[in-house]
């Protein structure tokens, strides 16, 4: 009995000392739906590492407030209070670039879950330990017009465009603009003010426009008032593709959300290996399943993170750093590894433009439809409206 | 006058005293609570004359803007100083047309004027529109310090205004004001101008507290610089602390930021909720804010 006893310390013994620890900061705005859903991604995946034994990773959350002035300090904090030297954060690209400064000053592993804007790609240009998972906004864009040239192929050749006047809705209007017109449409342009609800006044404006296709690009609240208006003046697209950063909770369920189109990087039907398993654990974990796909990303940065310290066997992080730039996994998201970003400005670019996937509410729930290869069900086009 | 002081050598002095592993986090945090009591502090001198003003935000982001867009062709403190300016001039435009309102039209008006400039900012091109504008540290980043000792600054000039003008006759004459325009009039206050006065001051301090804030974020966005929630923190703090007081805003700021710091590193999620009932139960409470509880307090001593 006492060598067996004997046996399982040293075994235990061995085991944490075989073991890998590192403290790792988490900087999100975890009082919105997608920083929440990126907290419990991160969470759900370090216990899967954690679970593994090799590696333990402990977590320091901190709330980044969606603001500068409170995501500044509160990074200073992970860094000489926690002294953390690895950061997972930077959701809002505005709240990253904010924390460029501080970053270079502290010299942390960045990695970052968001932040799409090209402006931050240009701010971290020069950091050599800046890990970008997300695609880019140029990445987001070149998706968007995959599509468009579908729809073109497929009969469409008008494009009514209604952009909230915010950063989010009228930052790439322009460039929005410029290439669908290249591709051969044309297109009419207004914006509204988000929350506003009441279209019914440029929605008729667009009815003489007589658009094949609608296009929204706003936030959740706009989706359901914008999707009623447009039946009630008439308006009857062949689709209503909408592009707002997290669609309405519960939009499924309402009949005006059928035949709505829109784009993601994940939905929970989404076939594959690594999906499927996400989608178990996250319900077993939270008891219910999430569209949020920063759920997945910040699942997959966890993933890859443990997977990085295994192989470097250190916490330094340099060594893990040099560990995760050889990473390749498969994720929910499909195939991962690092490559500089297509601009060359940044040398650690995860995913690009092949993420993303066009989906359509059906008969109660979002189905993806394109590209052709990733698609559940065909488009439904021209839909019913 | 010894509260103010002390709190104000206190911020000088921070940077020195033993805040072990905590000193950065500190600072960083205390430089934007100087700012939001700066900017506190600004409201306050307005509404000593009774007006209720929701275009400091606006304010405030037209001094960062323009700060920012000054200073790599100014150096940082013509720049801080134009943004300033820039505010005042804004200020003087906006009252020259509705200073003759007052209570909620005048409200409405500063309402709508921050809409009007968030929305400017959003389509111009220079102002890098919706898309945000990169801003150089202070000073190019030359100095460590540079950022925190200019809100200590920010701070100092903010309170010695409140303070001055607490013992100037324009005192008197923004008191009469507030509390009886046509009273006011029969006294010989030119109302008109005192109200302009005040608002234009109180827009520089805004825009001088906006720049300073712009050299530490590092980066603006119309929605962050102009947005409705920094208005309303401007009046929150003052009813708070204390209105038409100096310590009031300046306590209240403080205390405002450190308590939401506190709540947010103690709580996590949900600590808006707690932040929020004590606001309110402050505001139920101490209608008279801090500054209240105190003279209460002193007033019993003396009974």
């Amino acid at each position: 009995m006492k060598k067996v006893l004997v046996l399982w310390v040293l075994l235990l013994a061995g085991l944490a000392l075989a073991q890998t620890t590192v403290r790792v900061g988490v900087l999100l705005p975890i009082s919105t739906v997608a920083g929440k859903a990126a907290l419990n991604g991160v969470q759900l995946g370090v216990e899967q590492v954690n679970a593994g034994g090799k590696v333990k990773i402990e977590l320091v959350v901190v709330d980044d407030g969606n603001t500068p002035a409170t995501a500044v300090p509160a990074l200073t904090k992970l860094m000489t209070v926690d002294r953390v030297d690895i950061v997972i954060g930077g959701l809002a690209s505005g709240v990253t670039f904010a924390l460029s400064g501080p970053v270079k000053q502290y010299q942390p592993l960045f990695l970052c879950i968001g932040a799409a804007s090209s402006v931050v790609e240009q701010a971290f240009s020069d950091y050599g330990r800046f890990f970008h998972y997300h695609p880019w906004d140029y990445h987001n864009v070149a998706a968007a017009l995959e599509f468009f040239k579908y729809l073109y192929e497929n009969g469409a050749r008008r494009v009514a465009i209604l952009y909230e006047d915010g950063p989010f809705g009228s930052a790439g209007i322009q460039t929005y603009r410029a290439q669908l017109q290249n591709q051969g449409y044309t297109v009419q342009a207004e914006p509204f003010k988000t929350g506003s609800g009441n279209f019914t006044a440029i929605l008729t404006r667009f009815k003489a426009f007589r658009p094949d296709i609608l296009y929204w690009i706003g936030y959740d609240v706009d989706a359901l008032p914008i999707a009623a208006q447009t039946r009630q003046v008439g308006l009857e697209p062949k689709l209503i593709y909408g592009a707002p950063p997290a669609w309405p909770v519960g939009f499924e369920k309402n009949r005006l959300s059928n035949d709505v189109a829109g784009m993601t990087a994940w939905l929970p039907s989404v076939a594959n290996n690594e999906s499927r398993r996400f989608v178990n654990l996250y319900r077993r974990k939270f008891g219910e399943v999430t569209d949020e796909y920063m759920a997945p990303m910040g699942y997959v940065i966890a993933l890859s993170l443990g997977r990085a310290v295994e192989a470097a066997s250190s916490a330094d992080k340099d060594r893990i750093a040099t560990e995760l730039a050889k990473v390749q996994m498969d994720t929910p998201f499909g195939p991962l590894s690092f490559k500089p970003s297509d601009t060359g400005r940044t040398r650690f670019q995860g995913f690009n433009q092949s993420i993303w996937l066009q989906f359509q509410y059906l008969e109660g729930s979002r189905r993806p439809v394109f590209p052709a290869n990733r698609a559940a069900r065909p488009l439904r086009y021209p839909g019913n409206y | 006058m010894i509260l103010v002081g002390g709190v104000l050598l206190l911020a000088l002095l921070l940077p020195g005293l033993p805040l072990g592993e905590w000193r950065a986090f500190v600072l960083d945090t205390a430089q934007f609570a100087f700012l939001i009591s700066g900017l506190a502090l600004a409201w306050d001198l307005l509404a000593r004359t009774g007006q209720l003003s929701l275009a400091h935000g606006a304010f405030f982001g037209l001094g960062a803007y323009s700060a920012a867009l000054l200073a790599p062709g100014l150096g940082t403190l013509p720049a801080l100083l134009l943004g300033g300016a820039v505010a005042a001039l804004f200020s003087l435009l906006l009252g020259l047309s509705t200073l003759r309102l007052q209570g909620m039209y005048f409200a409405i008006a500063t309402l709508a004027f921050s809409e009007v400039i968030r929305t400017l900012v959003l389509k111009a091109q220079f102002t890098g529109g919706s898309i945000g504008l990169p801003v150089q540290p202070a000073f190019a980043g030359a100095y460590p310090l540079g950022g925190y000792y200019l809100a200590v600054a920010v701070l100092a000039i903010c309170a010695m205004v409140s303070l001055l003008l607490g013992r100037s006759r324009l005192h008197y004459a923004m008191a009469a004001t507030r509390q009886g325009e046509a009273v006011a009039r029969v006294l010989g206050v030119s109302v008109v101008r005192v109200k302009l006065l005040a608002f234009m001051i109180s827009a520089f301090l805004a825009g001088l507290a906006g720049g300073v804030y712009a050299m530490k974020t590092l980066f603006l966005t119309p929605y962050d610089a102009f947005g409705l929630g920094r208005a309303v923190e401007a009046l929150v703090i003052p009813i708070f602390g204390g209105l038409y007081t100096t310590a009031g805003p300046l306590l209240g700021g403080l205390i405002v930021v450190s308590l939401e710091t506190w709540l947010r590193l103690r709580i996590g999620e949900g600590y808006l909720v707690v932040y929020g009932l004590i606001l309110i139960l402050t505001i139920l409470f101490l209608p008279k804010g801090l500054m209240g509880l105190l003279a209460r307090r002193k007033g019993g001593r003396h009974a």
